[in-house]
């Protein structure tokens, strides 16, 4: 297949907007840097940080422009089937699993084959458990496990499951290698991971919506985090339902016919993806060669560069998945992601992919890539004194009387008053929305919201630099040619012992007072402006610690709070009631598996 | 999880659970594309451009 889609006039203003939005906050925030840095005149080190500060200012605001179009989105027309018409494709619904507890997953799916059944739609959705697991401990459970889930759902020859010996390709080589033995028979496959929960009348009218546009290659939905515990899961969990959705309008005011795949709880037409998503491992090795690790990105680059549609339908709701419970298992599934986004530098210029998909990919290298960015412009701004000329009092010949420097110190509080308005008024602004749309009421209302973006606010501050300090750690690692490998998902790992923080972040509590140590001695006068980022870092494992405790009830429980803590989902509800059930049994085998095992 | 079944009644159970698993048998192509960056173009270039100034 190869058409050309016509970009809409619309979307490209937007586009447009945003980039000049962003370039005109980076030359404000450069424009009140060089006004600072100037007052004793610039040094080479002050025009590498007036550099820094660009870049960084305008990633920032790219982030601020999308959450400003979220918050101005109105929904595009959406081809859709008439009610009347019944649906007539098969989906196959994917379940990539790789060393998942196999009760915690199976039971999500009996929980939307469940409720597609009471739907009456059950005959047009098949599962596939695509186990990758690599313990044989757990993949003797998975098939244990299978057996249950097909016994309770009567679901013979309806819910497969099949283990690869070898894991080449990882989950896209997963998928690939499902496409390849039993696409054919399959119209659409809902791609999920082992953690993904959603509504079967989500999956329903995502099917009906593939049905009714016949050149939409994938339809993404966003995924919000559930059943998150900890006070760091809680608080991802609150920014990604409260915040994230007027993201993610966002990113569907701008999409055109090149939206976003971000891995999971998105559904794609089987034909077109086959046709144009096998991914070739790239030359050399491994981290910028090899098995693509971050495929997603690329498939949607594909499907949109062999002209069929990728879209986010922002409407969706009810599509749900779940999150690391501490900063460390954050970290670490960051680390993964960073080395697939840094290979993407490997597809830049790769051949006729759309103008749109390469500046996703340079987004994607740049979320990791601010990072030591910002890192850099700390370190220069510590030494940048040491380098400063000296000051000359007497500038001007014969002039009897010294002449001092203008204190520009207000330009500096007007920058880093600047930044932050990047980053919190779009925030704001999503909290005064919600009282005029009704959206804080699920939330608990106005002033619980207002109270949980508050303490949002102050938990992401003091989180920032130990992620900046672990994205960067794991940025030169990428670049120093260190492969992270494929760690398995912990999602459920909750707690971390003050001990095992202190391992993972002592090298960032002797970076920190090792800043403000060099402040001390280089630069006194910046020891105010370091200490929001090396304060959090002296106390790098009491946070980790402290922040990974339950945060579910008492007094914390009323933080965070949101819609499906408040009044779960019918699918939510349903997963808890069978993986109680299930939890509950002795084993997982069916009594009459085993009876009929044993008369053979 | 304790499932009260010996090794060799669990390996049967395992045996007759995975006879009948697996995916239904409905083969699609999938292509490999190609993805190998232009940057070649560039490279190319240059090489023709250092070839030049050193004849």
């Amino acid at each position: 297949m190869s058409r050309e889609l016509r970009l809409p006039w619309a979307v490209l203003f937007r586009r447009l907007g945003a980039m000049i939005f962003s370039l005109l906050a980076s030359l404000a925030a450069t424009e009140l840097f060089i006004r600072y840095a100037n007052t004793d005149g610039m040094s080479a080190v002050d025009d590498f940080r007036c550099a820094l500060i660009a870049i960084s200012t305008a990633w920032l605001a790219w982030g601020a422009a999308l959450s400003l179009l979220g918050l101005l989105y109105y929904p595009e027309t959406i081809e859709r089937l008439p009610e009347e018409t019944p649906l007539k494709g098969r989906t196959a619904v994917l379940v990539p699993i790789y060393n998942e507890d196999p009760v915690s997953t199976f039971s999500r799916v009996a929980a939307m084959d469940e409720g597609l059944a009471a739907l009456g739609v059950g005959q047009f959705f098949d599962f596939a458990l695509l186990s990758d697991t690599t313990n044989d401990a757990i993949a003797e459970e998975e098939a244990m496990w299978w057996a249950r889930l097909v016994h309770d759902r009567d679901a013979a020859n309806r819910i497969f499951y099949r283990r690869r010996s070898s894991n080449t390709g990882k989950k896209a080589g997963n998928i690939e290698d499902f496409m390849r033995r039993s696409g054919g028979g399959y119209d659409y496959a809902l791609i999920l991971d082992a953690d993904s929960l959603m509504e079967p009348a989500t999956i329903l009218e995502m099917a009906r919506r593939m049905e009714a546009d016949q050149g939409l290659g994938l339809l993404q939905t966003l995924p919000v985090i559930v059943h998150a515990r900890s006070f760091f899961g809680r608080a991802m969990q609150f920014s990604a339902s409260y915040f994230s959705p007027v993201f993610a309008r966002g990113v569907a005011m701008l999409q055109g016919n090149e939206g976003p795949f971000w891995g999971h709880n998105a559904i794609v037409r089987v034909h077109a993806f086959a046709e144009s998503c096998g991914l070739p491992p790239l030359n050399g090795k491994p981290p910028f060669g090899g098995q693509i690790m971050s495929h997603d990105y690329v498939e949607a680059a594909l499907l949109a560069r062999a002209g069929w549609k990728v879209r986010l339908d922002p409407d969706l709701t009810g599509s749900y998945e779940e999150s690391p419970e501490n900063l460390l298992e954050h970290a670490k599934r960051d680390r993964r992601w960073c080395q697939g986004n840094l290979q993407y530098s490997r597809l830049l210029f790769a051949p006729n992919f759309k103008l749109w998909s390469r500046l996703v990919f340079a987004q994607g290298v740049m979320a990791y890539v601010s990072s030591p960015i910002w890192l850099l412009f700390v370190i220069t701004s510590i030494s940048a004194p040491y380098f400063a000329p000296r000051p000359d009092y007497f500038p001007e010949p014969h002039f009897p009387f010294p002449i001092f420097p203008a204190d520009e110190t207000m330009m500096a509080v007007l920058l880093v008053a600047g930044i932050w308005c990047l980053l919190i008024l779009p925030k704001m602004v999503i909290v005064v929305r919600g009282i005029f749309t009704g959206d804080n009421r699920s939330f608990g209302g106005t002033v619980h919201a207002f109270a949980s973006t508050l303490a949002e606010v102050v938990f992401s501050s003091l989180i920032a630099p130990l992620m900046l300090w672990f994205q960067s750690r794991a940025v030169l690692q990428v670049l120093l040619g260190a492969d992270g490998g494929w760690s398995a998902a912990n999602r459920g790992g909750g707690r971390v012992s003050l001990g095992d923080a202190w391992s993972a972040s002592r090298w960032i509590v002797v970076s920190g007072i090792a800043a403000l140590a060099m402040a001390w001695f280089m630069a006194e006068s910046i020891i105010v402006w370091l200490i929001p980022i090396a304060g959090p870092m002296v106390i790098a494992p009491l946070l980790i610690w402290a922040t990974s405790r339950n945060a579910e009830t008492g007094r914390l429980g009323y933080l965070f709070l949101t819609p499906s803590e408040r009044q779960p989902s019918p699918v939510l509800t349903a997963r808890a009631r069978i993986l109680g059930d299930w939890t509950a049994l002795e084993s997982p085998l069916p009594e009459e598996l085993t009876a009929a095992v044993e008369a053979a | 999880m304790t499932h009260d079944v010996d090794r060799p009644q669990r390996e049967r159970l395992l045996a007759d659970i995975l006879s009948r698993s697996g995916l239904p048998n409905a083969p699609l192509a999938m292509p490999k594309q190609t993805l190998e960056s232009q940057a070649g173009w560039l490279l190319a270039i240059y090489s023709r451009f250092v070839r030049r100034t050193q004849s």
